[in-house]
């Protein structure tokens, strides 16, 4: 029982640092990313590049890791989303969706259509803790996404640019009318996103392969997440992730393990008829 | 152009689309043909709900999958006519769209685009699992073509007017409800649909309306696409279809019905004309999209009207608008 | 003027699509035989694609450097038509379609069978023979004379492996895991088909979704169940992934492996203590581990003309390639009597000698290997009885 809450809860840290990321652009620019899973294979990649590749330490990988995604991040939205701020969101959604094709299946010409693999972060793959098997990789998920959590914590709320962009994420126009750059905090929340996918993207290839499609499957996930969570909310993304984790790994348990995502559907159908704004609710139907 | 020509045109393009099987170099082309004409009735569909209405629905896929499906069981499974599969399949189709646009329908802009989406996803996993109904990832096979008296539809060349009387039906529905007081509604509550509701449309009866539409079109489509596969299985009703669906009709020009002809026979065959491009058809094609949503938000029918108007004068007629909600920047008066 | 816009827009959709078809119209008749080959060159399936393709290719290429196929007007080159099926099943029936409109004497088909499946109809309407490498069993069950399947199916390999697992190496509690798809339900019929033969039932079946990356409800219901041998039937990314994770939940039991396992792709995936001394079943031990001499320099010719490691899809489908080489140098380039021909004779090629049973199967051995430090070596070559194919 244990280690079913322990593997539920590694999966679902992943989902909650994509859902995560997926709000901010969300908050920032309203629209529904479609490529945020990509940019978790770019990650992926990266960490891929550093490891395998040029034979880099766990670090410099990470750095390599870091630097790459917010780049790239920064690139993202220059191209998909700046020429587009001032059309309606609809076209945004679009964009995305298309950079995100462009993206996948640029990865499939570069690095070709078969699945990579790198070692787990530790020699040592397993460890005993009481009755459980912990993998090493999964205590590195989810040590390190309670760590990124804190800093995102501390950096919205802490300081000064944090606020900054949470005022910009409220409330575009009063935060203009304030002072604040807009379109640089809206460039930030992007940066941040990519960022978060792309360590997302790294830490998780020891236990899941990377291949250039893994983004589809990872995104859907992590959008039952936000929903389950609340449409809108950072809390809500981050719960509605682990809950997702969670409920794919008990349903596989307990029901069926072949009708694990149909149950994690169903469950969304669900919270969609019954309490659509989630658990921390964020008034998402049309006030009319 | 005046009412006399315009006539002669249609006359003209009917005559040369019910000719066409016969200029056509293979048979291959002719099944590209009857491909356009299913996924032709997709994007009208879709543009219901996305060129008059203005909401992002990626849930095509969805019904086109219970269509075919719906039908494919019937009549292989249980040995029903071609015909009482299709009405059964426009029904199923249309009967889900009811009950899922009951809470669906409420969602507010994007939340809606993603509700959609999974209900995509949904119908994919549901035939992929339920393997006692939908035979699971093995699919169904041996689909029977459509019968009328004794005749079988079951050459590539027949099934084309089969086809193609759909889509003609399709076009002629589509064209009554964009003239029609209803697609005004549809129209206003795409520009506000706050406004809307204010000026007294009933805006939930509507989008259900529009959304229904969609999903007998994409339910017809799928009973049509069975025969002409003989074969179908859940990888054939991925995201993917969506996507192409929306691009089809995003290319061609969202809100207008000559837009999702063109659009439809671009898409298609475009992966034909640009073959060369091997592995890099993809990666164009996603850049393709970025660019389209950059600077040409109105498609090609967009390009048509911004040629026109460069050269007369501007002059009242219905907006061309980029999908969602308009953005008025300025407005000639007298519409 | 409602009508004004309809029929504008017809007129130009119409246009565009008479101009298109015209513009690409059929080639002219030329010298050199043509041959489809309707594979995955792009997408994620490009993986076996790409393996196909070095094989049909060598075939082609050294029989073209020997002057061409002997035949009655003379020697002939063979031309490949190549149509990309990517990855979904429409795409695959376009991609045939164009091959056909090519008019070739024969096609090679993909190793997906919901590629081949809907492809079908369309070789028999056509009258054109279809040479398939995948092990799908419904493909031959579908009154098809015009399919040809040169990888030994299900109902060869699984039950050669399950009885060298039962009786061999004495496993009586037997637990199934397979993917929730064709390939993977194909496989877990068989092995149940098998074990009902020998009079046991599973301890335990599991199954698991196409993308699932987490098995570890599985492999502990398995465990819990009491499984001595564990077969399993999926793909090389979750067979991978789930290797490694039974490794690390300790589970300590063997798995008996389908041939998707132990492909190079899949090999890359895992570490050597995740497979070691584990068994799998496989049409052919792998040309890199093959102990025969001509494989050896079959592969290493392969590697330096297409600069690719083959595995055994490539070297099935070379044998086929071959074979079809060889039915067109005795029975003509006409498409018809060439089917026919396939149907009746036999060929001996690198893995086996083919020959066709009353349904279009054409391979009917299969091997057990075993891996030691990520090598294998074959422990049993095996074939099924079969009944080669009479005229009614």
């Amino acid at each position: 029982m244990e280690q079913l809450i322990f593997n539920g809860l590694t999966m679902g840290c992943i989902y909650a640092l994509i859902a995560f990321g997926f709000i901010l652009i969300y908050n920032a620019v309203g629209a529904v990313n479609f490529a945020q899973g990509d940019l978790v294979m770019v990650g992926s990649y990266l960490g891929i590049l550093g490891i395998s590749y040029w034979g880099l330490g766990l670090l410099s990988t990470m750095l390599l890791v870091i630097v790459g995604s917010a780049a790239y991040g920064y690139v993202f939205q220059r191209l998909a989303y700046y020429p587009l701020r001032d059309k309606p969101t609809i076209t945004v959604v679009i964009s995305c969706l298309g950079a995100g094709i462009f993206m996948k299946n640029g990865m499939q010409v570069i690095a070709g259509p078969e699945p990579l693999t790198m070692r787990g972060f530790f020699e040592q793959e397993t460890i005993q803790l009481a009755t459980l098997q912990v993998p090493t990789q999964s205590a590195v998920i989810i040590v390190l996404t309670i760590l990124l959590f804190a800093i995102q914590y501390w950096f919205f709320f802490g300081t000064a640019l944090g606020r900054r962009l949470r005022a910009t994420a409220n409330d575009k126009y009063a935060a203009r009318l304030t002072g604040i750059r807009v379109r640089r905090m809206i460039a930030l929340a992007f940066v941040i996103s990519c960022l978060l996918a792309g360590i997302a993207g790294f830490i998780l290839v020891p236990i899941f392969l990377a291949s250039p499609s893994m983004g589809f499957g990872l995104v859907v996930k992590a959008w039952i997440g936000v929903v389950i969570g609340g449409f809108g909310s950072v809390p809500g993304a981050i719960v509605g992730g682990l809950i997702v984790g969670l409920l794919e790994t008990f349903a596989a348990s307990y029901i069926s393990s072949a009708y694990k995502d149909v149950i994690t559907m169903l469950v969304l159908l669900a919270v969609l008829f019954l309490r659509p704004q989630g658990i921390f609710s964020e008034a998402i139907q049309e006030k009319v | 152009m005046n009412r006399n020509m315009n006539r002669a045109l249609i006359g003209l393009s009917l005559a040369v689309a019910l000719l066409l099987p016969f200029t056509l170099a293979s048979g291959y082309h002719l099944r590209l043909a009857n491909l356009v004409g299913i996924y032709l009735l997709l994007v009208l569909g879709l543009n219901f709900v996305l060129g008059y209405t203005g909401l992002l629905s990626f849930a095509q896929v969805g019904f086109f999958a219970i269509g075919a499906y719906t039908s494919a069981i019937l009549t292989t499974d249980y040995g029903f006519g071609f015909w009482v599969g299709l009405c059964a399949a426009a029904g199923a189709a249309g009967l889900a769209s009811v009950i899922i646009g009951e809470p669906v329908l409420k969602l507010r802009g994007h939340y809606f685009v993603f509700a959609t989406f999974v209900l995509g996803e949904i119908a994919r996993l549901v035939a992929m699992n339920w393997d006692d109904v939908t035979h699971g990832a093995s699919g169904l096979s041996g689909i029977p073509a459509p019968t009328i008296g004794g005749f079988s539809f079951d050459t590539d060349l027949s099934f084309y007017y089969i086809v193609l009387a759909f889509v003609l039906a399709g076009i002629f529905v589509s064209a009554r409800i964009e003239k029609s007081k209803i697609g005004r509604a549809l129209f206003a509550i795409r520009e506000s649909e706050i406004a809307a509701e204010a000026m007294g449309i009933r805006t939930r009866q509507a989008k259900q309306l529009a959304f229904t539409l969609s999903a007998v079109f994409a339910g017809v489509a799928g009973a049509l696409y069975g025969p002409l596969n003989t074969v179908i299985s859940p990888d054939v009703f991925s995201f993917d279809v969506s996507v192409i669906v929306l691009v089809s009709l995003l290319l061609g020009g969202t809100g207008t019905i000559p837009g999702a002809i063109i659009g439809t026979i671009l898409i298609t065959l475009l992966p034909e004309w640009l073959r060369f491009l091997n592995e890099y058809y993809m990666m164009i094609y996603g850049a393709g999209i970025v660019l389209l949503m950059g600077f040409l938000p109105k498609g090609m029918m967009g390009v048509l009207e911004n040629i026109r108007l460069g050269k007369a004068k501007k002059r009242a007629r219905p907006r061309l608008d980029p999908p969602g909600e308009t953005r008025r920047t300025d407005r000639q008066p007298g519409a | 003027m409602k009508t004004y816009a309809f029929g504008r827009a017809f007129a130009w959709g119409v246009t565009t699509l008479a101009f298109t078809f015209a513009a690409s119209a059929s080639a002219a008749d030329k010298e050199p035989i043509k041959v489809g080959a309707s594979i995955s060159l792009t997408s994620d399936m490009a993986i076996a694609g790409l393996q196909q393709k070095a094989g049909i290719q060598m075939a082609v290429d050294q029989i073209n450097e020997a002057g061409g196929v002997p035949g009655k007007g003379g020697n002939r080159p063979i031309e490949v038509i190549y149509g990309d099926n990517a990855m979904s099943p429409t795409t695959a029936v376009n991609a045939l379609n164009r091959i056909l409109s090519d008019r070739p004497v024969a096609v090679l088909q993909s190793i997906r069978g919901t590629h081949v499946l809907p492809q079908l109809p369309l070789l028999q309407r056509a009258k054109v023979a279809g040479l398939t490498i995948s092990a799908t069993k419904k493909l031959t069950e579908q009154g098809n004379d015009y399919i040809f399947r040169f990888y030994p199916n299900d109902s060869v390999t699984k039950p050669i492996l399950t009885r060298f697992v039962v009786e061999k190496l004495g496993k009586k509690k037997v637990g199934v895991f397979y993917s929730a798809e064709d390939y993977g339900s194909s496989g877990r019929d068989e092995i149940i088909k098998t074990l009902d033969e020998l009079g046991i039932e599973p301890v335990a079946v599991e199954s698991h979704q196409p993308t699932d990356k987490d098995f570890t409800a599985q492999l502990q219901s398995l465990k819990s169940a009491g499984a001595e041998v564990i077969f399993l039937q999926t793909f090389e990314a979750p067979s991978a992934l789930i290797l490694k994770q039974a490794r690390q939940l300790n589970l300590d039991i063997p798995f008996a492996l389908g041939v998707t396992s132990i492909g190079a792709s899949a090999q890359k995936l895992v570490e050597a203590r995740d497979v070691e001394g584990f068994y799998a079943e496989t049409a052919v031990i792998d040309p890199s581990f093959s102990t025969d001499p001509k494989v050896k320099t079959w592969a290493a010719e392969i590697e330096k003309r297409y600069g690719i490691v083959p595995d055994y899809t490539a070297l099935i489908d070379y044998d086929a390639t071959n074979m079809l080489i060889k039915a067109i140098e005795l029975y003509g380039p006409d498409n018809v009597e060439l089917a026919k021909g396939l149907r009746r004779m036999s060929y001996d090629g690198m893995v086996t000698t083919y020959q066709s049973d009353q349904t279009g199967n054409m391979n009917h051995a299969a091997s057990v290997i075993q891996i030691h430090d990520k090598r294998h070596t074959e422990v049993l070559r095996d074939s099924v009885p079969f009944e080669p194919y009479a005229e009614k």
